[in-house]
Protein backbone atom coordinates (compact mmCIF):
# COMPACT_ATOMS: atom_id res chain seq x y z
CA UNK A 1 0.00 0.00 0.00
CA UNK A 2 2.75 2.42 0.98
CA UNK A 3 4.75 1.27 -2.05
CA UNK A 4 1.86 2.05 -4.39
CA UNK A 5 1.34 5.38 -2.66
CA UNK A 6 4.95 6.23 -3.26
CA UNK A 7 4.77 5.41 -6.93
CA UNK A 8 1.65 7.49 -7.40
CA UNK A 9 3.37 10.40 -5.62
CA UNK A 10 6.51 10.13 -7.75
CA UNK A 11 4.39 9.99 -10.89
CA UNK A 12 2.34 13.05 -9.98
CA UNK A 13 5.37 15.06 -8.86
CA UNK A 14 7.33 14.36 -12.02
CA UNK A 15 4.55 14.35 -14.58
CA UNK A 16 4.18 18.09 -15.38
CA UNK A 17 7.92 18.71 -15.58
CA UNK A 18 8.62 15.66 -17.72
CA UNK A 19 5.80 16.41 -20.16
CA UNK A 20 6.65 20.12 -20.59
CA UNK A 21 10.36 19.44 -20.83
CA UNK A 22 9.95 16.64 -23.36
CA UNK A 23 7.49 18.40 -25.62
CA UNK A 24 8.88 21.94 -25.59
CA UNK A 25 12.58 21.37 -24.98
CA UNK A 26 13.85 17.88 -25.79
CA UNK A 27 11.65 17.37 -28.83
CA UNK A 28 12.63 20.65 -30.60
CA UNK A 29 16.31 20.11 -29.80
CA UNK A 30 16.25 16.56 -31.15
CA UNK A 31 14.16 17.53 -34.15
CA UNK A 32 16.76 20.14 -35.12
CA UNK A 33 19.15 17.41 -36.23
CA UNK A 34 16.41 16.04 -38.49
CA UNK A 35 15.06 19.34 -39.88
CA UNK A 36 18.64 20.22 -40.89
CA UNK A 37 18.48 17.46 -43.51
CA UNK A 38 15.66 19.09 -45.50
CA UNK A 39 15.30 21.84 -48.01
CA UNK A 40 12.36 23.58 -46.46
CA UNK A 41 11.29 27.08 -47.37
CA UNK A 42 8.28 28.91 -46.02
CA UNK A 43 5.54 27.49 -43.91
CA UNK A 44 4.33 25.10 -46.57
CA UNK A 45 4.42 21.42 -45.79
CA UNK A 46 6.46 20.79 -48.90
CA UNK A 47 9.90 19.89 -47.73
CA UNK A 48 12.43 17.89 -49.59
CA UNK A 49 14.96 15.53 -48.05
CA UNK A 50 18.41 16.60 -49.18
CA UNK A 51 20.68 14.70 -46.78
CA UNK A 52 23.78 16.66 -45.83
CA UNK A 53 23.39 19.16 -48.68
CA UNK A 54 22.64 22.07 -46.30
CA UNK A 55 25.86 21.38 -44.43
CA UNK A 56 27.87 21.07 -47.62
CA UNK A 57 26.48 24.33 -48.91
CA UNK A 58 27.17 26.17 -45.66
CA UNK A 59 30.74 24.94 -45.35
CA UNK A 60 31.87 25.12 -48.98
CA UNK A 61 29.50 27.42 -50.81
CA UNK A 62 28.52 30.19 -48.41
CA UNK A 63 31.16 32.90 -47.87
CA UNK A 64 28.84 34.73 -45.46
CA UNK A 65 28.97 31.77 -43.08
CA UNK A 66 32.75 32.03 -42.87
CA UNK A 67 32.54 35.80 -42.53
CA UNK A 68 30.16 35.37 -39.57
CA UNK A 69 32.39 32.75 -38.01
CA UNK A 70 35.31 35.14 -38.42
CA UNK A 71 33.43 37.89 -36.57
CA UNK A 72 32.53 35.51 -33.76
CA UNK A 73 36.13 34.34 -33.49
CA UNK A 74 37.30 37.96 -33.42
CA UNK A 75 34.86 38.47 -30.57
CA UNK A 76 36.22 35.41 -28.80
CA UNK A 77 39.90 36.28 -29.23
CA UNK A 78 39.58 39.93 -28.18
CA UNK A 79 37.45 38.92 -25.19
CA UNK A 80 40.01 36.31 -24.16
CA UNK A 81 42.92 38.73 -24.45
CA UNK A 82 41.14 41.50 -22.54
CA UNK A 83 38.86 39.71 -20.09
CA UNK A 84 41.14 36.98 -18.75
CA UNK A 85 44.08 39.24 -17.72
CA UNK A 86 41.85 42.08 -16.50
CA UNK A 87 39.56 39.62 -14.74
CA UNK A 88 42.52 38.03 -12.99
CA UNK A 89 43.98 41.41 -12.06
CA UNK A 90 40.74 42.65 -10.51
CA UNK A 91 40.07 39.30 -8.84
CA UNK A 92 43.50 39.23 -7.19
CA UNK A 93 43.22 42.90 -6.18
CA UNK A 94 39.77 42.50 -4.67
CA UNK A 95 40.78 39.36 -2.81
CA UNK A 96 43.26 41.40 -0.76
CA UNK A 97 42.24 43.33 2.31
CA UNK A 98 41.13 46.39 0.43
CA UNK A 99 38.71 48.97 1.67
CA UNK A 100 35.40 48.83 -0.18
CA UNK A 101 36.19 45.57 -1.99
CA UNK A 102 32.57 44.45 -1.74
CA UNK A 103 31.29 47.73 -3.13
CA UNK A 104 33.62 47.49 -6.11
CA UNK A 105 32.50 43.91 -6.70
CA UNK A 106 28.86 44.92 -6.60
CA UNK A 107 29.43 47.77 -9.06
CA UNK A 108 31.42 45.61 -11.47
CA UNK A 109 28.79 42.89 -11.58
CA UNK A 110 25.87 45.24 -12.15
CA UNK A 111 25.95 45.47 -15.98
CA UNK A 112 25.56 41.70 -16.03
CA UNK A 113 22.06 41.81 -14.55
CA UNK A 114 20.73 44.45 -16.97
CA UNK A 115 18.88 43.30 -20.05
CA UNK A 116 21.22 42.82 -23.00
CA UNK A 117 18.74 44.85 -25.03
CA UNK A 118 18.98 47.77 -22.61
CA UNK A 119 22.79 47.57 -22.74
CA UNK A 120 22.67 47.54 -26.53
CA UNK A 121 20.35 50.54 -26.72
CA UNK A 122 22.36 52.46 -24.12
CA UNK A 123 25.62 51.91 -26.00
CA UNK A 124 24.01 52.76 -29.31
CA UNK A 125 23.75 56.24 -27.86
CA UNK A 126 27.29 56.28 -26.54
CA UNK A 127 28.32 55.64 -30.17
CA UNK A 128 25.70 57.99 -31.66
CA UNK A 129 27.12 60.31 -34.36
CA UNK A 130 25.64 63.61 -33.08
CA UNK A 131 25.04 63.47 -29.35
CA UNK A 132 26.94 60.30 -28.39
CA UNK A 133 29.42 60.83 -25.54
CA UNK A 134 32.24 59.35 -27.57
CA UNK A 135 32.02 61.67 -30.54
CA UNK A 136 31.38 64.75 -28.44
CA UNK A 137 34.38 63.89 -26.26
CA UNK A 138 36.54 63.63 -29.36
CA UNK A 139 35.15 66.93 -30.59
CA UNK A 140 36.04 68.56 -27.27
CA UNK A 141 39.72 67.66 -27.80
CA UNK A 142 39.61 68.75 -31.42
CA UNK A 143 39.30 65.37 -33.11
CA UNK A 144 36.51 63.92 -35.16
CA UNK A 145 34.89 60.52 -34.71
CA UNK A 146 33.25 58.55 -37.53
CA UNK A 147 30.69 60.76 -39.30
CA UNK A 148 28.06 58.01 -39.44
CA UNK A 149 28.62 57.11 -35.81
CA UNK A 150 30.79 54.28 -34.54
CA UNK A 151 28.20 51.67 -35.42
CA UNK A 152 27.59 53.04 -38.90
CA UNK A 153 31.22 52.77 -39.98
CA UNK A 154 32.42 49.47 -41.45
CA UNK A 155 35.78 49.71 -39.68
CA UNK A 156 34.61 50.65 -36.20
CA UNK A 157 31.27 48.81 -35.91
CA UNK A 158 32.55 45.41 -34.85
CA UNK A 159 35.19 46.71 -32.38
CA UNK A 160 32.51 48.97 -30.87
CA UNK A 161 30.16 46.04 -30.29
CA UNK A 162 33.00 43.95 -28.86
CA UNK A 163 33.86 46.75 -26.42
CA UNK A 164 30.24 46.84 -25.30
CA UNK A 165 30.26 43.06 -24.85
CA UNK A 166 33.34 43.34 -22.64
CA UNK A 167 31.79 46.18 -20.61
CA UNK A 168 28.74 43.97 -20.12
CA UNK A 169 30.45 40.75 -19.08
CA UNK A 170 33.79 41.61 -17.43
CA UNK A 171 32.12 41.83 -14.01
CA UNK A 172 30.85 38.28 -14.28
CA UNK A 173 34.36 36.97 -14.91
CA UNK A 174 35.83 39.08 -12.11
CA UNK A 175 33.34 37.59 -9.66
CA UNK A 176 33.92 34.08 -10.99
CA UNK A 177 37.71 34.34 -10.77
CA UNK A 178 37.48 36.12 -7.41
CA UNK A 179 35.66 33.10 -5.98
CA UNK A 180 38.49 30.94 -7.28
CA UNK A 181 41.20 33.17 -5.80
CA UNK A 182 39.39 33.39 -2.46
CA UNK A 183 39.23 29.61 -2.18
CA UNK A 184 43.04 29.42 -2.04
CA UNK A 185 44.10 28.88 1.59
CA UNK A 186 46.13 31.79 2.99
CA UNK A 187 48.75 29.38 4.31
CA UNK A 188 49.93 28.75 0.74
CA UNK A 189 50.89 32.39 0.39
CA UNK A 190 52.45 32.50 3.84
CA UNK A 191 54.57 29.49 2.99
CA UNK A 192 55.63 31.10 -0.28
CA UNK A 193 56.49 34.32 1.53
CA UNK A 194 58.67 32.47 4.02
CA UNK A 195 60.46 30.91 1.04
CA UNK A 196 61.16 34.46 -0.11
CA UNK A 197 58.74 34.64 -3.04
CA UNK A 198 57.82 38.15 -4.17
CA UNK A 199 54.27 39.06 -5.14
CA UNK A 200 54.81 38.27 -8.84
CA UNK A 201 56.26 34.87 -7.95
CA UNK A 202 53.38 34.21 -5.58
CA UNK A 203 50.97 35.08 -8.37
CA UNK A 204 52.82 32.88 -10.86
CA UNK A 205 53.43 29.85 -8.64
CA UNK A 206 50.55 29.90 -6.17
CA UNK A 207 47.60 31.80 -7.62
CA UNK A 208 47.76 30.65 -11.22
CA UNK A 209 48.09 26.90 -10.63
CA UNK A 210 45.41 26.97 -7.94
CA UNK A 211 42.83 28.94 -9.92
CA UNK A 212 43.56 26.91 -13.06
CA UNK A 213 40.30 24.97 -12.90
CA UNK A 214 38.27 28.17 -12.53
CA UNK A 215 40.28 29.80 -15.30
CA UNK A 216 39.45 26.87 -17.55
CA UNK A 217 35.78 27.29 -16.69
CA UNK A 218 35.99 31.01 -17.53
CA UNK A 219 37.46 30.19 -20.94
CA UNK A 220 34.68 27.70 -21.68
CA UNK A 221 32.06 30.29 -20.66
CA UNK A 222 33.72 32.86 -22.92
CA UNK A 223 33.54 30.45 -25.85
CA UNK A 224 29.86 29.73 -25.22
CA UNK A 225 29.01 33.40 -24.75
CA UNK A 226 30.92 34.80 -27.73
CA UNK A 227 29.87 32.15 -30.25
CA UNK A 228 26.29 32.44 -29.00
CA UNK A 229 26.13 36.22 -29.19
CA UNK A 230 22.87 37.53 -30.63
CA UNK A 231 20.90 40.24 -28.83
CA UNK A 232 23.71 42.78 -28.58
CA UNK A 233 24.46 42.65 -32.30
CA UNK A 234 20.87 42.38 -33.44
CA UNK A 235 19.77 45.46 -31.51
CA UNK A 236 22.86 47.57 -32.20
CA UNK A 237 23.38 46.96 -35.93
CA UNK A 238 21.26 44.01 -37.15
CA UNK A 239 24.53 42.69 -38.57
CA UNK A 240 25.23 45.81 -40.63
CA UNK A 241 26.62 47.94 -42.12
CA UNK A 242 26.50 45.47 -45.04
CA UNK A 243 27.27 42.33 -42.98
CA UNK A 244 30.29 43.86 -41.28
CA UNK A 245 29.03 42.79 -37.85
CA UNK A 246 27.00 39.74 -38.91
CA UNK A 247 27.48 36.88 -36.47
CA UNK A 248 26.49 33.23 -36.68
CA UNK A 249 23.26 33.71 -34.79
CA UNK A 250 22.13 36.95 -36.41
CA UNK A 251 22.63 35.14 -39.70
CA UNK A 252 20.62 32.18 -38.38
CA UNK A 253 17.81 34.49 -37.28
CA UNK A 254 17.79 36.25 -40.65
CA UNK A 255 17.72 32.93 -42.53
CA UNK A 256 14.98 31.42 -40.42
CA UNK A 257 12.65 34.28 -39.63
CA UNK A 258 13.16 36.77 -42.43
CA UNK A 259 13.78 34.40 -45.33
CA UNK A 260 11.86 31.38 -43.95
CA UNK A 261 14.73 29.15 -44.97
CA UNK A 262 14.12 26.72 -42.12
CA UNK A 263 16.21 23.70 -43.11
CA UNK A 264 19.28 25.75 -43.93
CA UNK A 265 18.99 27.89 -40.79
CA UNK A 266 18.68 24.81 -38.62
CA UNK A 267 21.75 23.26 -40.24
CA UNK A 268 23.60 26.44 -39.26
CA UNK A 269 22.29 26.03 -35.70
CA UNK A 270 23.59 22.46 -35.57
CA UNK A 271 27.00 23.57 -36.81
CA UNK A 272 27.22 26.36 -34.21
CA UNK A 273 26.25 23.90 -31.49
CA UNK A 274 28.90 21.42 -32.63
CA UNK A 275 31.55 24.15 -32.90
CA UNK A 276 30.84 25.34 -29.35
CA UNK A 277 30.89 21.78 -28.13
CA UNK A 278 34.14 20.90 -29.91
CA UNK A 279 36.02 24.09 -28.93
CA UNK A 280 34.90 23.79 -25.31
CA UNK A 281 36.08 20.19 -25.06
CA UNK A 282 39.24 20.96 -27.00
CA UNK A 283 40.07 23.86 -24.69
CA UNK A 284 39.51 21.84 -21.53
CA UNK A 285 41.78 19.11 -22.90
CA UNK A 286 44.45 21.56 -23.90
CA UNK A 287 44.42 23.29 -20.55
CA UNK A 288 44.38 20.00 -18.68
CA UNK A 289 47.70 19.03 -20.18
CA UNK A 290 49.27 22.22 -18.93
CA UNK A 291 48.00 21.65 -15.42
CA UNK A 292 49.89 18.37 -15.34
CA UNK A 293 53.07 20.07 -16.52
CA UNK A 294 53.00 22.58 -13.69
CA UNK B 1 60.40 55.01 5.82
CA UNK B 2 60.68 55.05 2.04
CA UNK B 3 59.42 51.45 1.97
CA UNK B 4 56.25 52.52 3.75
CA UNK B 5 55.85 55.44 1.39
CA UNK B 6 56.18 53.12 -1.57
CA UNK B 7 53.53 50.83 -0.16
CA UNK B 8 51.20 53.74 0.40
CA UNK B 9 51.73 54.93 -3.18
CA UNK B 10 51.01 51.41 -4.48
CA UNK B 11 47.81 51.35 -2.48
CA UNK B 12 46.69 54.68 -3.84
CA UNK B 13 47.47 53.56 -7.40
CA UNK B 14 45.46 50.40 -6.87
CA UNK B 15 42.44 52.33 -5.61
CA UNK B 16 42.76 54.69 -8.53
CA UNK B 17 42.54 51.77 -10.97
CA UNK B 18 39.54 50.35 -9.13
CA UNK B 19 37.85 53.73 -9.18
CA UNK B 20 38.52 54.29 -12.86
CA UNK B 21 36.87 51.01 -13.78
CA UNK B 22 33.95 51.81 -11.47
CA UNK B 23 33.53 55.08 -13.36
CA UNK B 24 33.59 53.25 -16.70
CA UNK B 25 30.79 50.99 -15.45
CA UNK B 26 28.69 53.65 -13.76
CA UNK B 27 29.12 56.66 -16.04
CA UNK B 28 27.01 55.45 -19.01
CA UNK B 29 24.15 54.81 -16.59
CA UNK B 30 24.43 58.23 -14.96
CA UNK B 31 24.57 59.76 -18.42
CA UNK B 32 21.41 57.83 -19.29
CA UNK B 33 19.62 59.08 -16.20
CA UNK B 34 20.58 62.66 -17.02
CA UNK B 35 19.62 62.22 -20.69
CA UNK B 36 16.22 60.85 -19.72
CA UNK B 37 15.42 64.21 -18.11
CA UNK B 38 16.57 66.41 -20.99
CA UNK B 39 14.75 68.05 -23.84
CA UNK B 40 15.72 66.86 -27.31
CA UNK B 41 17.46 70.18 -27.92
CA UNK B 42 19.58 69.92 -24.79
CA UNK B 43 20.57 66.44 -25.83
CA UNK B 44 22.10 67.72 -29.04
CA UNK B 45 23.53 70.95 -27.73
CA UNK B 46 24.95 69.77 -24.41
CA UNK B 47 25.38 66.00 -24.48
CA UNK B 48 27.64 66.13 -21.38
CA UNK B 49 25.71 68.68 -19.34
CA UNK B 50 22.93 68.14 -16.86
CA UNK B 51 19.35 69.16 -17.72
CA UNK B 52 18.47 72.79 -16.87
CA UNK B 53 14.92 71.83 -15.92
CA UNK B 54 14.29 68.10 -15.36
CA UNK B 55 11.77 66.97 -17.97
CA UNK B 56 9.75 64.52 -15.90
CA UNK B 57 7.13 64.41 -18.63
CA UNK B 58 9.59 62.28 -20.64
CA UNK B 59 8.63 59.43 -18.34
CA UNK B 60 4.93 60.05 -18.80
CA UNK B 61 5.45 60.16 -22.57
CA UNK B 62 7.47 56.94 -22.49
CA UNK B 63 4.80 55.24 -20.41
CA UNK B 64 1.80 56.23 -22.52
CA UNK B 65 2.73 57.52 -25.99
CA UNK B 66 5.72 55.27 -26.61
CA UNK B 67 3.82 52.27 -25.22
CA UNK B 68 6.45 51.39 -22.60
CA UNK B 69 3.77 51.21 -19.90
CA UNK B 70 1.94 48.48 -21.76
CA UNK B 71 5.19 46.55 -22.27
CA UNK B 72 6.06 47.00 -18.60
CA UNK B 73 2.77 45.49 -17.48
CA UNK B 74 3.14 42.69 -20.04
CA UNK B 75 6.62 41.92 -18.71
CA UNK B 76 5.42 41.87 -15.11
CA UNK B 77 2.64 39.45 -16.08
CA UNK B 78 4.82 37.11 -18.16
CA UNK B 79 7.62 37.09 -15.58
CA UNK B 80 5.28 36.48 -12.62
CA UNK B 81 3.29 33.68 -14.25
CA UNK B 82 6.39 31.99 -15.69
CA UNK B 83 8.19 32.12 -12.34
CA UNK B 84 5.17 30.71 -10.52
CA UNK B 85 5.01 27.68 -12.81
CA UNK B 86 8.77 27.20 -13.00
CA UNK B 87 9.11 27.14 -9.22
CA UNK B 88 6.02 24.97 -8.67
CA UNK B 89 6.70 22.39 -11.38
CA UNK B 90 10.45 22.52 -10.86
CA UNK B 91 10.28 22.01 -7.10
CA UNK B 92 7.81 19.12 -7.44
CA UNK B 93 10.13 17.32 -9.85
CA UNK B 94 13.23 18.18 -7.81
CA UNK B 95 11.54 16.89 -4.66
CA UNK B 96 10.70 13.55 -6.30
CA UNK B 97 14.22 13.24 -7.68
CA UNK B 98 15.88 14.15 -4.38
CA UNK B 99 13.75 12.30 -1.83
CA UNK B 100 12.39 9.15 -3.47
CA UNK B 101 14.19 6.06 -4.65
CA UNK B 102 12.67 4.64 -7.81
CA UNK B 103 13.71 3.05 -11.06
CA UNK B 104 14.84 5.51 -13.73
CA UNK B 105 15.65 8.26 -11.24
CA UNK B 106 19.26 8.66 -12.38
CA UNK B 107 18.29 8.82 -16.04
CA UNK B 108 15.53 11.39 -15.52
CA UNK B 109 17.80 13.53 -13.36
CA UNK B 110 20.61 13.57 -15.90
CA UNK B 111 18.15 14.18 -18.75
CA UNK B 112 17.06 17.37 -16.99
CA UNK B 113 20.52 18.55 -15.96
CA UNK B 114 22.21 17.90 -19.32
CA UNK B 115 19.65 20.23 -20.91
CA UNK B 116 21.82 23.12 -19.68
CA UNK B 117 24.34 22.27 -22.40
CA UNK B 118 21.91 22.88 -25.23
CA UNK B 119 21.63 26.51 -26.31
CA UNK B 120 18.25 28.08 -27.11
CA UNK B 121 18.92 28.67 -30.80
CA UNK B 122 19.58 25.01 -31.61
CA UNK B 123 15.92 24.10 -31.31
CA UNK B 124 14.47 27.49 -32.20
CA UNK B 125 13.05 26.60 -35.64
CA UNK B 126 11.39 23.34 -34.53
CA UNK B 127 9.99 25.16 -31.47
CA UNK B 128 8.58 27.92 -33.70
CA UNK B 129 6.91 25.32 -35.97
CA UNK B 130 5.61 23.38 -32.97
CA UNK B 131 4.03 26.47 -31.41
CA UNK B 132 2.43 27.38 -34.75
CA UNK B 133 1.00 23.90 -35.18
CA UNK B 134 -0.42 23.97 -31.66
CA UNK B 135 -1.95 27.38 -32.36
CA UNK B 136 -0.12 29.03 -29.46
CA UNK B 137 2.47 31.00 -31.43
CA UNK B 138 2.19 34.75 -30.80
CA UNK B 139 0.45 34.19 -27.48
CA UNK B 140 1.43 34.30 -23.81
CA UNK B 141 0.53 30.62 -23.52
CA UNK B 142 3.23 29.84 -26.06
CA UNK B 143 5.78 32.25 -24.58
CA UNK B 144 5.24 31.21 -20.96
CA UNK B 145 5.20 27.49 -21.79
CA UNK B 146 8.50 27.91 -23.60
CA UNK B 147 10.02 29.90 -20.73
CA UNK B 148 8.98 27.22 -18.24
CA UNK B 149 10.31 24.39 -20.41
CA UNK B 150 13.62 26.17 -21.02
CA UNK B 151 14.14 27.02 -17.34
CA UNK B 152 13.44 23.59 -15.88
CA UNK B 153 16.98 22.23 -16.35
CA UNK B 154 18.64 24.91 -14.27
CA UNK B 155 15.83 25.10 -11.69
CA UNK B 156 15.72 21.35 -11.10
CA UNK B 157 19.53 21.27 -10.89
CA UNK B 158 19.52 23.92 -8.14
CA UNK B 159 16.49 22.67 -6.20
CA UNK B 160 17.46 18.97 -6.19
CA UNK B 161 20.61 20.01 -4.34
CA UNK B 162 18.56 21.90 -1.77
CA UNK B 163 15.99 19.13 -1.18
CA UNK B 164 18.79 16.60 -0.73
CA UNK B 165 20.23 18.59 2.19
CA UNK B 166 16.98 18.63 4.17
CA UNK B 167 16.74 16.21 7.11
CA UNK B 168 14.56 13.18 6.29
CA UNK B 169 13.29 12.84 9.89
CA UNK B 170 10.80 15.64 9.39
CA UNK B 171 9.26 14.06 6.30
CA UNK B 172 9.06 10.69 8.03
CA UNK B 173 7.43 12.23 11.08
CA UNK B 174 4.87 13.84 8.82
CA UNK B 175 4.13 10.57 7.05
CA UNK B 176 3.73 8.71 10.36
CA UNK B 177 1.33 11.40 11.55
CA UNK B 178 -0.87 10.40 8.65
CA UNK B 179 -0.08 13.21 6.25
CA UNK B 180 0.02 12.21 2.58
CA UNK B 181 3.09 12.75 0.41
CA UNK B 182 1.57 15.96 -0.96
CA UNK B 183 0.87 17.45 2.44
CA UNK B 184 4.42 16.64 3.52
CA UNK B 185 5.79 18.26 0.36
CA UNK B 186 3.66 21.38 0.61
CA UNK B 187 3.53 21.92 4.38
CA UNK B 188 6.88 20.57 5.55
CA UNK B 189 9.42 20.50 2.74
CA UNK B 190 8.53 23.62 0.75
CA UNK B 191 8.94 26.01 3.71
CA UNK B 192 12.29 24.38 4.52
CA UNK B 193 13.48 24.75 0.94
CA UNK B 194 12.79 28.50 0.93
CA UNK B 195 16.44 29.58 0.50
CA UNK B 196 16.67 27.33 -2.54
CA UNK B 197 13.43 28.68 -3.96
CA UNK B 198 14.67 32.24 -3.47
CA UNK B 199 17.97 31.48 -5.20
CA UNK B 200 16.26 29.77 -8.13
CA UNK B 201 13.65 32.53 -8.20
CA UNK B 202 16.22 35.35 -8.43
CA UNK B 203 18.04 33.80 -11.36
CA UNK B 204 14.82 33.00 -13.18
CA UNK B 205 13.64 36.57 -12.57
CA UNK B 206 16.69 38.03 -14.31
CA UNK B 207 16.56 35.40 -17.01
CA UNK B 208 12.93 36.03 -17.93
CA UNK B 209 12.64 39.76 -17.29
CA UNK B 210 15.63 40.33 -19.59
CA UNK B 211 14.89 37.56 -22.11
CA UNK B 212 15.04 38.63 -25.75
CA UNK B 213 15.59 35.96 -28.46
CA UNK B 214 12.68 33.65 -27.58
CA UNK B 215 10.30 36.59 -27.18
CA UNK B 216 11.48 37.97 -30.53
CA UNK B 217 10.65 34.68 -32.25
CA UNK B 218 7.43 33.86 -30.39
CA UNK B 219 5.71 37.28 -30.08
CA UNK B 220 4.77 39.35 -33.10
CA UNK B 221 1.76 41.47 -32.05
CA UNK B 222 2.54 44.97 -30.77
CA UNK B 223 0.18 44.70 -27.82
CA UNK B 224 1.85 41.49 -26.56
CA UNK B 225 5.41 42.88 -26.56
CA UNK B 226 7.53 42.46 -23.45
CA UNK B 227 9.90 45.25 -22.37
CA UNK B 228 13.04 44.09 -24.21
CA UNK B 229 11.01 43.82 -27.43
CA UNK B 230 9.42 47.19 -26.72
CA UNK B 231 12.64 49.16 -26.28
CA UNK B 232 14.44 47.38 -29.12
CA UNK B 233 11.53 48.38 -31.32
CA UNK B 234 11.54 51.92 -29.98
CA UNK B 235 15.22 52.24 -30.93
CA UNK B 236 14.49 51.15 -34.49
CA UNK B 237 11.60 53.63 -34.75
CA UNK B 238 13.72 56.40 -33.28
CA UNK B 239 16.08 56.19 -36.20
CA UNK B 240 13.35 58.03 -38.11
CA UNK B 241 11.82 60.23 -35.44
CA UNK B 242 13.19 62.78 -33.02
CA UNK B 243 11.71 62.35 -29.54
CA UNK B 244 14.68 60.87 -27.71
CA UNK B 245 13.72 61.79 -24.18
CA UNK B 246 10.96 59.17 -24.11
CA UNK B 247 13.33 56.46 -25.28
CA UNK B 248 15.85 57.26 -22.55
CA UNK B 249 13.10 57.32 -19.97
CA UNK B 250 11.92 53.95 -21.26
CA UNK B 251 15.43 52.55 -20.81
CA UNK B 252 15.51 53.75 -17.21
CA UNK B 253 12.19 51.98 -16.62
CA UNK B 254 13.59 48.68 -17.94
CA UNK B 255 16.63 48.81 -15.69
CA UNK B 256 14.92 49.97 -12.54
CA UNK B 257 13.36 46.64 -11.43
CA UNK B 258 16.60 44.73 -12.03
CA UNK B 259 18.52 47.37 -10.07
CA UNK B 260 16.12 47.06 -7.14
CA UNK B 261 16.22 43.25 -7.09
CA UNK B 262 20.00 43.40 -7.47
CA UNK B 263 20.45 45.75 -4.51
CA UNK B 264 18.11 43.65 -2.39
CA UNK B 265 19.67 40.27 -3.11
CA UNK B 266 23.22 41.35 -3.93
CA UNK B 267 24.79 38.75 -1.61
CA UNK B 268 22.70 35.82 -2.77
CA UNK B 269 23.34 36.74 -6.39
CA UNK B 270 27.11 36.92 -6.05
CA UNK B 271 27.25 33.73 -4.01
CA UNK B 272 24.74 31.85 -6.13
CA UNK B 273 26.47 32.86 -9.32
CA UNK B 274 29.85 31.61 -8.25
CA UNK B 275 28.62 28.55 -6.34
CA UNK B 276 26.62 27.43 -9.35
CA UNK B 277 29.48 28.11 -11.70
CA UNK B 278 32.12 26.47 -9.55
CA UNK B 279 30.12 23.31 -8.97
CA UNK B 280 29.01 23.00 -12.58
Amino acid sequence: MIGRDKHIAVFVFLFPAVVLYSVFFVFPMAQAFYVALFRWRGLSLAREYVGLENFRKLLTDDPLFWQCLGHNLMFLVVSLVVIIPLGLFFAVTLSRRIRGAQVYRAIYLFPNVISVVAVAVLWSFVYHPTFGILNSALKAIGMQGPVNGWLGDANTALPSIIATGIWYSLGFYIVLLLAGVQSIPRTFYEAAEIDGAGSWQQFRHVTIPLVWEVLKLAVVYLIIHTLGIFGLVWVMTEGGPSNHTETLLTYLYRLAFQESNFGYATALGVIVFLVIFAISIGCSRLMKRETVEL
Amino acid sequence: MSGRKKKLLARIALHLVLLIYSAIVVYPMVWLLSASLKTSRELFEKPWGIPAVPQWQNFAKAWTEAGIGRCFINSVFVTAVSMFFILLIGSMAAYALARFVFRGRGIIHSAFVSGMMFPVFLGIVPLFILLRNLGIWNSYTGLITSYVAYSLSFTIFVLTGFFKQLPSELAEAGLIDGCGHFTVFWRVMMPLAKPGLIAAGIFNFFGIWNEYPLALVIISSNELRTLPLGIANLLMQQHYETDWGALFAGLVLVMLPTLIVYLFFQRQITEGLTAGALKG
